[in-house]
C-alpha cells in the first residue's frame, strides 16, 4: 500500500523570482517613469556642459517653466482627446482665436491705452478665452461625431477656418497694447518662485491624471479609445462623451490663449503654427497611444519637459540655430527608441 | 427610400460648405485675398471689365499685387498705401498675400500665378523672396505687363521700377551707434529673425550686424536665432540667451512678435533697463512698447509711402503706354529710394514720424 506523500507546504513568500527593486520597477513599468529618468539625465548633461553650469540655475528653470505653460496646456488637452482616439490639429488655431476673443473683450472693457485692468475684468477676459476655446472644441466635436468626419481631417479643416476667422476679426494683424498689469500681476507672477501659469498647468496635470485614473469619466474615455464599437454596444453615450472631450481640450487651449495675451500684451495671429505638432510630440513621447485607449498625463508632462529642456539647453550651449533642429530631431528619436527597447525587454 | 441619419448629416455638411464657399467667393471678388480663407475687402469697386476690354486710352486700370505676409503690419501698411493710391487714381488693385510665415515659397508662387490669371494690366510685387520668380517676370514682360517691385534688396533688373529702402543706409550706422552707446560699449548682442533664407527678412538684420561688427569691435554679436514670428518661441530663445550670456546687453529683433517675445523674456528675468530691446519696423505693438519704454528705439521704413509710390508710378506709366502690350521699359530712376527713420520715444509724436508708423488696419 502506498502511503500518501505529504509535501511540505512551501512558504508562499518564497515562490517566484526575487522582487525587483522599487526604482527599477518604477522606471521599467511605464514610459512616463522612463521619460522622467531621461529628462533628469538630459538636465544633468546640460548642467555639466554649459559654461559656468548656468543651465543649472533656478532662473533658468523659472524661465523654462514660464515658457512651457501654454504648450503643456495644449498637450494635456491633446492627451485626453487622444485617450478616446480623437486627434486635434487645430490646437494652435484654437489658442489664437480664443486669445483674439479675450483681447477684443479687453479692448471693450478698458480705456484705450490703459495699463492696468481690474481683477474682475481680467477674470472676465480669461473666461471669454476659455469659453471661446470650448466653443471651438464643440465645433470640432460636432464635426467629428455628428457629421462623422475623421478627427484628423476635421481638425485640419477647423485649423484653417479658425485661423481665418481670427485674421478676419483682427483685419490681418494683431491686437496689441493690452494692459500691462496682466503681465505683471498674472503672467509673470510667481508663487513659491514658480511662474503662476506654469503652476496652474501642473495642477491641471494632476487633476486630469486623477480624472483619467480614478473617475468613471476617465474610464469611459479610455474605453471609447480602446474600442469605440464595444463602448457603444455597452451603452456608453459615445457621441456625447466625445463632444465633451473636445470641449475640454478646447477649453484648455482657450486657457492657453489667455496666458498668451497676458504674457505678451498682444495676440500672435501669425504664430502658433507648430503648436499642435509640438503638443503631439510631447504626448506621443510620453506614452499616450495615438490609436487611443492608453494615456499618460505625467508622460505628457515629462514630454513637455523634454522638449523645453532640449530647446533651452541647445541655445544655452550656443548650438547654432540650424544644428538645433538636427539635434532636436535626433534626441527625440533616441528618447522614443530607447523606450521601445525598454518596453520590449519588459521586466 | 428614407435618407439615413448619416446621409442627412452629409447633406447638411455639404450645404454648409457650399454656403461658406459662395460667401467667401462673394467677399473676395474685389478685395484682399489669401490662400487660406478670404479676408475683408479694401479696394473700391471700379468698372474693371470695361477698362480691360476697351483697349482705348483709359485711365482706369486693373492692377494686381503680391504682398509677402498678410499678417505682417509692414505688408498690411504697404497694401494700404498701394490701395489708396489706386483708389485716388480710380483704378483697382487686387492683393494676394500669404497668411502665415511658414506657408513658404510654394504658396507665394501660387499667389503670383493667380495674380497672372487675373490678367492685370500692371503688377506690384513685394514677396518675401524674388530669386525664384524670374520665370514669372518674363511671362509678365511677354504679356506687356509692367512690374514694380517693392522692398526686395536683390538687383532689380527685371522690373519696370524697384521701390526700395536705402542700400547703404546711414540710419543703420546711426542705429548701430545707438545700440553700442546703450550697451556701454561692450557686451553681447542677440539677433532674432523670422525665418532664414528670405532676402527681405535678412535685410532687416544683416546690414545692422555688419555695421556693428565694423564699428563696434567691443560688442560680441551672437548668431541669429529664428522664431517663425511666434512670440512664445522668441521668448523662449531670449530666456535661454539671457541665461547663457550674462553680458547680454541688447536684443535686435526684426518684427513685432519677436520684439514682444524679447520684452516679455527680459521682464520675466527681471532685467528691464539692463537689457535693451531694439527693433526693425514700427508696428503698432512695437510703437506701444516704445511709448511704454520697454523698447528703446525702432528703425522704421515707410511701407505706406513705398506702396503708394509703387502704384502711383505704375499707373502713371500705364497711362503713357496707351494700352500697348509691348515689352515694358524701365523707369527713370529705375530704383526709387524711400528713406528710413529712427524712432525713439522722444520723436514719436512729431509729424515727421507719422508716415513711418505701420498700421494694423487700413483706413
Amino acid at each position: 500500500m502506498n502511503e500518501p506523500v505529504t509535501l511540505a507546504q512551501p512558504d508562499l513568500d518564497e515562490i517566484g523570482p526575487p522582487a525587483t527593486p522599487l526604482l527599477r520597477r518604477l522606471l521599467a513599468s511605464s514610459t512616463a517613469g522612463y521619460l522622467l529618468a531621461f529628462d533628469i539625465l538630459l538636465i544633468a548633461f546640460f548642467s555639466l556642459v554649459s559654461h559656468g553650469h548656468v543651465f543649472a540655475s533656478w532662473e533658468n528653470a523659472e524661465s523654462m517653466m514660464g515658457n512651457a505653460a501654454e504648450g503643456l496646456l495644449l498637450a494635456l488637452g491633446l492627451t485626453i482627446m487622444l485617450s478616446a482616439g480623437i486627434f486635434d490639429l487645430s490646437l494652435g488655431a484654437n489658442l489664437i482665436l480664443s486669445s483674439v476673443a479675450g483681447a477684443v473683450l479687453l479692448q471693450h472693457l478698458v480705456l484705450a491705452g490703459a495699463q492696468s485692468v481690474s481683477a474682475g475684468d481680467a477674470i472676465l477676459a480669461a473666461v471669454a478665452c476659455i469659453v471661446a476655446g470650448a466653443i471651438f472644441g464643440l465645433v470640432n466635436g460636432l464635426i467629428i461625431t455628428v457629421i462623422g468626419v475623421n478627427s484628423l481631417i476635421a481638425t485640419l479643416g477647423t485649423l484653417g477656418i479658425g485661423t481665418g476667422i481670427a485674421l478676419v476679426v483682427t483685419s490681418g494683424s494683431d491686437i496689441s497694447g493690452l494692459p500691462a498689469s496682466l503681465q505683471t500681476d498674472f503672467a509673470l507672477k510667481q508663487v513659491f518662485r514658480i511662474p503662476l501659469p506654469a503652476l496652474i498647468a501642473v495642477v491641471l496635470t494632476v487633476v486630469l491624471w486623477a480624472v483619467l485614473k480614478y473617475t468613471r469619466y476617465g474610464m469611459r474615455t479610455l474605453a471609447i479609445g480602446s474600442n469605440r464599437a464595444a463602448a457603444e454596444y455597452s451603452g456608453l453615450r459615445v457621441t456625447r462623451h466625445l463632444i465633451s472631450l473636445a470641449m475640454l481640450g478646447g477649453a484648455l487651449a482657450g486657457a492657453a490663449g489667455f496666458i498668451d495675451i497676458a504674457r505678451f500684451g498682444a495676440t500672435n495671429t501669425g504664430g502658433h503654427t507648430l503648436d499642435a505638432l509640438n503638443a503631439a510630440t510631447a504626448v506621443v513621447i510620453g506614452g499616450t497611444a495615438l490609436m487611443g485607449g492608453r494615456a499618460s498625463m505625467f508622460g505628457t508632462l515629462w514630454g513637455i519637459v523634454l522638449t523645453s529642456v532640449l530647446l533651452d539647453g541647445l541655445i544655452v550651449l550656443n548650438v547654432q540655430s540650424f544644428y538645433q533642429q538636427i539635434a532636436t530631431g535626433a534626441i527625440l528619436i533616441a528618447a522614443v527608441a530607447t523606450d521601445r527597447i525598454r518596453a520590449a525587454r519588459r521586466v | 427610400m428614407p435618407i439615413s441619419k448619416r446621409g442627412r448629416a452629409a447633406v447638411a455638411a455639404s450645404a454648409v460648405a457650399a454656403l461658406a464657399l459662395s460667401a467667401a467667393a462673394c467677399s473676395s471678388s474685389s478685395s484682399f485675398s489669401s490662400s487660406a480663407a478670404s479676408s475683408g475687402s479694401a479696394s473700391a469697386p471700379a468698372s474693371t471689365s470695361a477698362a480691360a476690354s476697351s483697349g482705348a486710352a483709359t485711365t482706369r486700370f486693373k492692377l494686381a499685387g503680391d504682398a509677402g505676409l498678410a499678417s505682417d503690419p509692414f505688408w498690411i501698411t504697404l497694401m494700404c498705401g498701394g490701395t489708396q493710391a489706386a483708389q485716388a487714381a480710380g483704378s483697382t488693385i487686387t492683393w494676394h498675400a500669404e497668411p502665415s510665415a511658414t506657408a513658404g515659397n510654394a504658396v507665394e508662387e501660387q499667389n503670383i500665378q493667380s495674380a497672372m490669371l487675373d490678367n492685370p494690366q500692371g503688377m506690384v510685387l513685394s514677396p518675401t523672396g524674388t530669386e525664384s520668380y524670374t520665370p514669372y517676370l518674363s511671362q509678365f514682360a511677354s504679356k506687356g505687363v509692367p512690374v514694380v517691385e517693392v522692398n526686395n534688396p536683390s538687383p532689380a533688373t527685371n522690373y519696370y521700377q524697384a521701390v526700395i529702402s536705402p542700400v547703404n543706409d546711414p540710419n543703420v550706422t546711426a542705429m548701430a551707434k545707438l545700440i553700442a552707446h546703450g550697451a556701454g560699449g561692450s557686451g553681447s548682442i542677440a539677433v532674432l529673425a523670422i525665418v532664414s533664407g528670405a532676402p527681405v527678412i535678412e535685410a532687416r538684420w544683416q546690414p545692422l550686424v555688419n555695421a556693428l561688427k565694423q564699428q563696434e569691435p567691443g560688442l560680441s554679436i551672437l548668431p541669429t536665432q529664428y522664431t517663425n514670428a511666434d512670440t512664445n518661441k522668441a521668448a523662449t530663445i531670449v530666456s535661454a540667451l539671457l541665461v547663457a550670456h550674462p553680458d547680454l546687453k541688447a536684443i535686435w529683433t526684426t518684427s513685432g512678435p519677436e520684439g514682444e517675445g524679447a520684452v516679455e523674456a527680459v521682464k520675466a528675468a527681471g532685467k528691464e533697463g539692463k537689457v535693451l530691446v531694439y527693433s526693425f519696423d514700427a508696428t503698432p505693438d512695437l510703437v506701444t512698447a516704445l511709448q511704454q519704454g520697454t523698447v528703446a528705439a525702432l528703425l522704421a521704413q515707410s511701407p505706406y509711402l513705398m506702396g503708394h509710390q509703387a502704384v502711383q508710378n505704375l499707373i502713371a506709366y500705364l497711362k503713357t503706354r496707351n494700352g500697348s502690350t509691348s515689352a515694358p521699359g524701365t523707369a527713370s530712376p529705375q530704383q526709387l529710394v524711400i528713406p528710413t527713420k529712427i524712432l525713439t520715444k522722444a520723436n514719436l509724436a512729431t509729424p515727421a514720424a507719422q508716415q513711418y508708423l505701420y498700421k494694423a488696419t487700413c483706413g
